[in-house]
């Protein structure tokens, strides 16, 4: 059985104050039980078997089976009942063209919100605030299916005292509407405000315009937080100095007010944003495990490796422990000057998909036939 | 900009920077008369001389596939591919009468350019000294990831001395005619450039890359010998998996399925099995133990992340679908996938070999395209072997090898006797006339 009163307690309370040895064990308690729930889906049943796992035999959260991040793309991994699914987030099939599938109910729904809301609140501070969204309205539209910019938007939200949304859709593209830009700036240039854009938007239909107009902003109390998207700006050359930097100069702010956040769809509710040492940390209800890219364990203090993101938000899917594309380095554990306690870490790329290609290759290039 | 690491004998390890290849092409034109003089048996002296260094030299040993190369070119073996491909070795020292007041000889192509895939570092060696049999100047562009491996075989060549017919011949005049160079891949005035100062181009690699080379201008007089992409598989056939050998044939799948991180063209993607009293869980679970075994010899994986990507997604793919097995180790040591689909899979690579079943090893025909290399075989049943080749290499298979010998480069090469192609055939005739 779940603990439900402490998944409550880990999700609710203040986030970044428990050490590790003891994160772990309350962890571990509450994932083991919704392994065994897990089961309920014919999919992961037949990998846990495949894999000989013996759930009560589990010791560590490292020997916790993990899921590709892609396999939300190949298989409906759905652990409640079809009638409980309130919502169903997509990701934005950026490099297959299949989105991966990540099935809410209201359990998951509510815990993701308040588990965002927690972590934030370790940054933000508790105080809603006016709030501009570098983004169109319809990218929130209610529904049962919401894109990864939705969920953050949503979630992002619940610091608004009011939202402003700045882009208008002229036959799906966005394009900065500048009136209502001034609008907003005019009314709260003096107060404290939240922006919130996804990453390449907010570079390639906001700062750039912006820059090329040669128009500047003075709202020099906001927090910009932004996410996902780096590939595509990574592919243009824009590294994150250059893209802070820019945004603390058009809107007259400091760059340490520009607030980059990692996290995924497939983990929606858990964010890793980086405190004022640039490290990312990990809210009390997740945990993250670099793994290393040739023996899949956990890599040593300094070294990179691929990002396992584990949670236990998920009641209607198994977020318990998702191995994504990303590569990080793994920095420490407790001892963050910023005072957080628990895993440290730095977020490094994308996995680089290019591959040397020599004389077998010939699948790659779909050269098959007669 | 081209970084040239030897020429002219001479190596820098730094590379000298030329523009375009004017000078290269001079040190070439000057010891290709040299080379021209050399009898061919000295050539294959020399290359003896060099096989025995590179079997002493325990570092560069290290280097994949280099003890089977040491091999490969011991006196024995060249004559034996120079006799296969040429028919009489003679052809290239004078000519030969082939009729009445006929005759032929194996003149040299002039400037061979070689564009090297990145996957096999060793082919470089391999290419060069075929031509080099043939007495051709060559330039040889290899890949960035393989300029340090040829740098350093190479440097086994020099300085060796061989004796033939009271004469003494130096190693430096093969060097002369070798100019070892990189430059972008992607460097279209290079590529051009190169292309325009061959009599023949050998160009191995991805699609891209030979479509590339292939578009650039060349003599109308050039050779091309294309080596594409290619796919590669193995088969078991039910008395091999009955037999005895049983495990050692195991063994040398694995052998070949881990060698060059399994990149190469003649690499084993898939595994077909023929039905027999051991099933396919049983066959799987028995091929764990021989990778477990024989992977802990190769403990550097040394796999790219774009490989590693690939890895654990299909790993998920097969141990999240209901119908498929997976057989994998903790880490990325080993991946073995099962399903019932007869096809031929995408490469995966990184010690990836996914197994089916099959009622009969013929049954494979249907899969057959060009596009297949190497099949490696497993089979105690000779006239089953020889009508199974018959088949496949009427579809399109290059080379039905026994298991484990699948990326032991051979003659003839997909499809191809390169050493016969590297030479003019002129001939002579004066029937009648003295």
């Amino acid at each position: 059985m779940e603990d439900l009163e402490l998944i409550d307690e880990l999700v609710l309370a203040q986030q970044f104050n428990i050490e590790q040895k003891k994160k772990e064990k309350l962890l571990l308690k509450i994932i083991l039980p919704q392994l065994e729930r897990n089961r309920g889906n014919v999919n992961i049943d037949a990998m846990y078997n495949k894999l000989g796992i013996d759930i009560s035999s589990i010791q560590t959260l490292e020997q916790v089976p993990y899921i590709p991040v892609n396999m939300f793309k190949c298989f409906e991994l759905r652990i409640c009942k079809k009638e409980q699914v309130v919502r169903v987030l997509q990701s934005s099939a950026t490099t297959t063209g299949i989105p991966s599938k990540i099935y809410l109910d209201k359990k998951t729904a509510i815990r993701q919100s308040q588990g965002l809301v927690s972590t934030l609140s370790s940054f933000l501070g508790s105080k809603r605030r006016p709030m501009l969204i570098v983004d169109n309205a319809d990218s929130n539209k209610k529904g049962d299916s919401i894109t990864a910019r939705g969920a953050a938007i949503r979630g992002i939200s619940t610091f608004a005292s009011k939202t402003f949304y700045v882009m208008d859709k002229e036959k799906e593209e966005l394009k900065l509407n500048i009136d209502k830009l001034r609008e907003f700036e005019k009314k709260y240039k003096d107060e404290e405000i939240l922006v919130y854009g996804f990453t390449y938007i907010l570079w390639s239909k906001f700062l750039k315009v912006l820059k090329q107009e040669g128009i500047k902003l003075d709202i020099p109390n906001l927090k910009l937080l932004h996410s996902g998207g780096w590939k595509k700006l990574i592919s243009q050359k824009v590294e994150k100095k250059v893209f802070s930097e820019t945004a603390a100069q058009i809107f007259n702010t400091s760059e340490a007010n520009v607030i980059d956040f990692y996290g995924m769809v497939e983990q929606a509710g858990v964010v890793f944003i980086d405190c004022q040492y640039g490290h990312k940390h990990v809210p009390n209800f997740a945990e993250i495990i670099i793994r290393d890219i040739q023996t899949l364990k956990e890599v040593k203090f300094g070294s990179e490796g691929l990002i396992e993101v584990m949670s236990i938000l998920g009641n209607s899917y198994p977020s318990q422990a998702i191995l994504t594309e990303d590569i990080g380095e793994y920095i420490g554990i407790d001892d963050c000057p910023c005072g957080r306690r628990g895993k440290y870490f730095r977020f490094k790329s994308r996995v680089n998909k290019a591959e040397i290609r020599g004389c077998g290759d010939t699948f790659a290039e779909r050269e098959v036939g007669r | 900009m081209i970084n040239c690491y030897q020429l002219n004998g001479e190596f820098n390890e730094n590379g000298i920077k030329f523009e375009n290849f004017n000078e290269i092409e001079n040190c070439l034109d000057k010891g290709f008369t040299k080379l021209h003089e050399f009898p061919v048996q000295v050539i294959i002296l020399i290359i003896n001389e060099f096989s025995k260094k590179i079997a002493k030299n325990r570092e560069v040993l290290m280097i994949e596939g280099v003890p089977f190369l040491s091999f490969y070119l011991k006196k024995m073996n060249i004559e034996k591919q120079l006799k296969l491909n040429l028919g009489n070795i003679e052809f290239l020292n004078s000519f030969v009468q082939v009729d009445d007041e006929k005759y032929i000889k194996a003149q040299p192509k002039g400037i061979v350019c070689h564009w090297m895939a990145g996957n096999v570092p060793t082919l470089g060696i391999y290419s060069v000294l075929q031509s080099i049999l043939c007495k051709n100047g060559n330039i040889l562009r290899v890949s960035k990831e393989s300029v340090i491996a040829v740098y350093e075989l190479l440097k086994l060549l020099d300085n060796i001395e061989v004796k033939y017919e009271g004469n003494i011949y130096s190693s430096k005049i093969i060097l002369k005619n070798i100019a070892l160079i990189y430059f972008n891949s992607e460097d279209e005035n290079l590529n051009s450039q190169m292309s325009l100062k061959a009599d023949a181009r050998i160009v191995w690699g991805s699609k891209i890359a030979v479509d590339a080379i292939s578009l650039m201008p060349k003599k109308t007089t050039c050779k091309d010998l294309i080596f594409g992409p290619k796919y590669s598989f193995s088969i078991f056939d039910k008395s091999a998996i009955e037999s005895n050998d049983f495990e050692e044939y195991l063994e040398n799948l694995v052998t070949d399925t881990i060698a060059f991180n399994q990149k190469g063209c003649s690499s084993p993607q898939v595994l077909f099995i023929e039905k027999s009293k051991l099933n396919i869980e049983e066959f799987a679970q028995i091929l764990c133990v021989k990778f477990e075994k024989i992977t802990k010899r190769y403990t550097n994986l040394d796999l790219e992340e774009a490989t590693v990507a690939k890895i654990i997604n299909k790993r998920g793919e097969y141990l999240l679908g209901r119908s498929k097995l997976a057989y994998i180790s903790s880490g990325l040591q080993y991946t073995i996938l099962i399903d019932n689909e007869l096809k031929l899979e995408e490469a995966i690579t990184g010690r990836t070999i996914f197994i089916k079943e099959v009622e009969d090893i013929l049954d494979v025909c249907s899969l057959i395209t060009k596009n297949i290399q190497t099949i490696g075989i497993a089979s105690k049943n000779s006239n089953k072997i020889l009508e199974f080749a018959d088949k496949v290499t009427t579809l399109g298979v290059d080379r039905v090898v026994k298991i484990g010998y699948m990326n032991f480069y051979d003659s003839p090469w997909d499809g191809c006797l390169i050493m016969s192609e590297l030479v003019r055939w002129c001939s002579l005739n004066i029937k009648g006339m003295i």
